[in-house]
This record gives C-alpha cells, sequence and structure tokens, in this order.
C-alpha cells in the first residue's frame, strides 16, 4: 500500500500547452487517494480537463507542450514512478491502461460490443479465446451492461443507447484493471436515467479502483465524490473532503462558485 | 437516488427511532416507579433521556450533511424537513419527561391516599403515551403503505382523545376533593400541573405523526 492511501499524488505540477506564453496550470498540489473519488469542479478554462488529461499523459499525442513538477503513481509495493518521466510510446500505452480516461461523448470504436471490450485486451497481448470471452463478460457486468448486450455481443457498438455506450467504454476501460479511472464529464450528454446509472456504477468502482471525475454539475460532485477539488484560473484554489467543501468551504472564492453567486 | 443515499435516509430513520424507543423505555420505568410510589426508580427514568440530546443534535448534522451533498427531492426533500421538525419535537419531549418525574417526586412512602390514588388514575395517560410512542415508532418505519400510516396516525389521535378525558375526570376529582374540604389545596393545584405536562408529551407525539403524514403522503407542512 502506497503511504496515507495515495495512488497518485500531483507535486508542483504546472503545464504549458505548446505555442502558449503562460501556463494553463500553476503549481498544482492534488493527492488522489485510493478506493476514492475526487471530483474536480470550476468554472470553464480553470484547468479541470487539462489537469485530468495530464494525468494520464493524454496531451503528448500532441507535441511541445511543457510539463513541470510531478505527477506520483504509486505501486502496491509502495514505490512510486513519476509520470512525467516517461519518454516511450510502450510506457505511455502501460499507463493508459494503469490510469484510464472515460470523455465526455462516448467514443465506442466501429466495431461489435465484443470488440470494443476485447480491443485493448488484445492490444495488452491476451490472445487465448476463453480467457478474452472470460474478461470481456467480467468487464460488462463490471460496467453494469452486461445484461442489455450478453445476447447482442456480436452487433454494432453503434446501435446502442448513449447511455449504453457510455457503460461499455467503461467496460472497456474497466477490461484492463486499471487502477485509476479519469472521468472528463462522464454524463454530461446524457439522460437523467443514463446519468444514475452512470452515477451508480462509479461508486461501485471506487471499491476495486480510484476515480478522478471532471464535472459541471454541481449536485453531482456532491452527491457522488468522497474529496473535491475547486480549480479556479489554472490554480488549486481549495481541496478537501467533499463534505467540507459542500458545507463549510475554507475560502469565499468556493462557497460563491458553489452557491451560484460567482462572477 | 444513489444508494448511498438511501443508506443516509434510513440512518436517520434508524436513529430517530432509537431516540423514540428511548423515550419508550423512560416511560415504561417511570410508569412502573409511579405505580409502586418508589422515589429511587425515579432516578432510572432519567437514563435513557441522557444521550438524548447528543444524539439529535447528531441527527440533525446528518440531515445537513444530506442536503449539502445529496439534494433530497419531493419526497426526499419532505422527509428530511419532517425529520429536522421531528427531532426539535422529540428533544422537547424528553425535556417536559425529565421535569414530569422530578416533579413527580411528590409521589413517595408518606404521600396521602388521595392524592396516590389521583396519581394511580392519572397513570392511564401514561399508559396511553407508551401505546402513542410505539405506534409513532411503527410510523417511522412505514414507508410506503399510506393506508396503514393513516392507520396508525388516527391510533395515537385516539389516544390523545383519550388522554384528554381522562385529565376531565381527573380534573373534576380533584375539584370535588377540594370543594368537599372547602379549601383550595396547593399539592393538588401543582399535581393537575404536572400531569398536564405530561399531557404535552402526547400532544407532541400527534404532530410528529402529521409530520410524519406530510413526508410520506405529502400535503403542507
Amino acid at each position: 500500500m502506497a503511504k496515507n492511501n495515495l495512488i497518485m499524488e500531483i507535486k508542483d505540477f504546472s503545464f504549458t500547452y505548446s505555442g502558449a506564453e503562460a501556463p494553463s496550470l500553476q503549481k498544482i498540489n492534488l493527492p488522489v487517494l485510493e478506493n476514492k473519488i475526487t471530483a474536480m469542479i470550476g468554472p470553464s478554462g480553470c484547468g479541470k480537463s487539462t489537469l485530468l488529461r495530464a494525468i494520464n499523459r493524454i496531451h503528448d499525442l500532441y507535441s511541445g507542450n511543457k510539463y513541470e513538477g510531478n505527477i506520483n503513481l504509486y505501486r502496491a509495493d509502495g514505490s512510486k514512478e513519476n509520470i512525467l518521466d516517461l519518454k516511450k510510446e510502450n510506457d505511455f500505452i502501460k499507463l493508459r491502461q494503469e490510469v484510464g480516461m472515460i470523455f465526455q461523448k462516448p467514443t465506442p470504436f466501429p466495431m461489435s460490443i465484443f470488440d470494443n471490450v476485447a480491443y485493448g485486451l488484445k492490444l495488452s497481448g491476451i490472445k487465448n479465446k476463453s480467457e478474452l470471452e472470460g474478461r470481456v463478460e467480467k468487464a460488462l457486468q463490471g460496467a453494469a451492461i452486461w445484461k442489455e448486450t450478453k445476447d447482442r455481443l456480436g452487433e454494432s457498438a453503434l446501435g446502442l443507447s448513449g447511455g449504453q455506450q457510455q457503460r461499455l467504454c467503461i467496460a472497456r476501460a474497466v477490461a484492463l484493471k486499471p487502477r485509476v479511472l479519469l472521468f472528463d464529464e462522464p454524463t454530461s450528454a446524457l439522460d437523467p436515467i443514463s446519468t444514475g446509472a452512470i452515477e451508480e456504477l462509479i461508486t461501485e468502482l471506487k471499491e476495486e479502483l480510484s476515480v478522478v471525475i471532471v464535472t459541471h454539475n454541481m449536485q453531482q460532485a456532491s452527491r457522488l465524490s468522497d474529496y473535491t477539488a475547486f480549480m479556479y484560473l489554472g490554480d488549486l484554489a481549495e481541496y478537501d473532503t467533499t463534505e467540507k467543501i459542500f458545507l463549510n468551504p475554507e475560502k469565499k472564492l468556493t462557497e460563491d462558485y458553489i452557491t451560484g453567486r460567482f462572477g | 437516488m444513489l444508494h448511498i443515499n438511501e443508506e443516509k435516509l434510513q440512518e436517520v430513520r434508524d436513529r430517530t427511532s432509537e431516540i423514540l424507543k428511548d423515550l419508550t423505555i423512560s416511560q415504561k420505568l417511570a410508569l412502573q416507579a409511579l405505580e409502586t410510589c418508589d422515589s429511587k426508580s425515579f432516578e432510572q427514568v432519567k437514563i435513557p433521556l441522557k444521550m438524548i440530546n447528543k444524539n439529535v443534535e447528531d441527527i440533525d448534522n446528518l440531515i445537513l450533511t444530506i442536503f449539502a451533498l445529496y439534494n433530497p427531492e419531493a419526497k426526499d426533500l419532505r422527509e428530511m424537513v419532517a425529520f429536522l421538525k421531528i427531532t426539535s419535537s422529540l428533544q422537547r419531549i424528553a425535556s417536559n419527561e425529565r421535569n414530569y418525574i422530578k416533579n413527580m417526586g411528590i409521589c413517595n412512602p408518606d404521600t396521602s391516599a388521595e392524592v396516590k390514588e389521583i396519581i394511580n388514575t392519572s397513570l392511564s395517560i401514561n399508559r396511553c403515551t407508551i401505546k402513542a410512542l410505539e405506534y409513532t415508532i411503527e410510523m417511522i418505519h412505514e414507508i410506503e403503505d399510506k393506508d396503514k400510516l393513516q392507520e396508525l396516525a388516527s391510533r395515537i389521535s385516539v389516544e390523545y382523545s383519550k388522554t384528554d378525558d381522562i385529565y376531565s375526570m381527573i380534573e373534576k376529582d380533584v375539584l370535588n376533593i377540594m370543594h368537599k374540604s372547602h379549601t383550595v389545596t396547593e399539592e393538588y393545584m401543582n399535581l393537575l400541573k404536572y400531569i398536564r405536562k405530561n399531557l404535552k408529551i402526547i400532544d407532541r407525539l400527534e404532530d410528529i405523526s402529521a409530520r410524519l403524514l406530510f413526508a410520506r403522503i405529502g400535503g403542507r407542512l
């Protein structure tokens, strides 16, 4: 177990987009605790998604971005690795298996439901058919979409509803047994029923892994998360337990944002 | 609603029910003590009441957290507002119970036979209160069955009406005694005052049942 149940630790982290003069994130310090849900809230442009994407180095799909500081990923044996030191494409793939990402818009691949989930598993070297089938079923069950899909695994994933597609994407990420799952506004494109299903799923997933979620929905942050980080203009303005942030925030800025008296 | 939110709501119900159970135990102990006019047993009556203020504060804070984190709506919102009012009533019931038992220290081996008889008659009020408390606990746990809720609420109302009648009879008896002796005795007047205090408990239980009907069925607070 990593120290203080930390799974990740962001230390003095700054990030500057390629071609930008000023950093978008400045000296961020944020712990990510094991088997907890951490919500990131804040107005548009405050750097929530930028920080989330830095946590699994998705920014590296484009060159020229500048990182400073550390983002440590703790191993089960207590050792840590600064993911900002990763350079090779293979290391990035391995990182993204350990730190998965779910996007705002569901992104199923144009292939069958089964192949969507099996894709990452095959990439990670699993070739045995029965093992693949077992892992796919388990992942679909874990993402609470098995009952709806078990009789149509060979059908195109594009035929699923938005909520089902999002759960399929979660299944695809869960299949790789990640240690951290990052959610970037995962329900903003979904109706309340699908949103409820995804939220229920996220709370169940935290038994197995740690979650960081970016959301504009204050109610979602309050009812889902254990810890909340409020970001403003590229700074981490306040971080605490969700109960503290939503009941007795330390800073007026946080209170104004949460109560809608902002600006 | 998330599973965890349901659990929090259930925790509020369970904790409230625990307080009502403590109040019931206290009422039963008071009844026993007064049946034997044993002032030493009165001390035991206060034991279940000791933690009530703290337990009520805990429930209020839990409700505050539910408001802040889970944004209850419709029946969940009604229930949380109702329980905030219910906890306040529970605190007052505990306070009435404490005052009642303190004042009923007048019931001791040296008490006159007439006063003992009046106290004995008044114990029917305590029995009604115990029944009303048990019905209230049942109401707390009855979430869906609206007919059952209405039935329990009317049973509480019946117990309340009974206590009203019993008190009128006691009042009449006391006035008769004073009339016969041609004096207004302070001891009797105080006794009536203490019994009236006990009546307030069941009055508040009727309030609680109305709040529970609002929570589960709807309408206006």
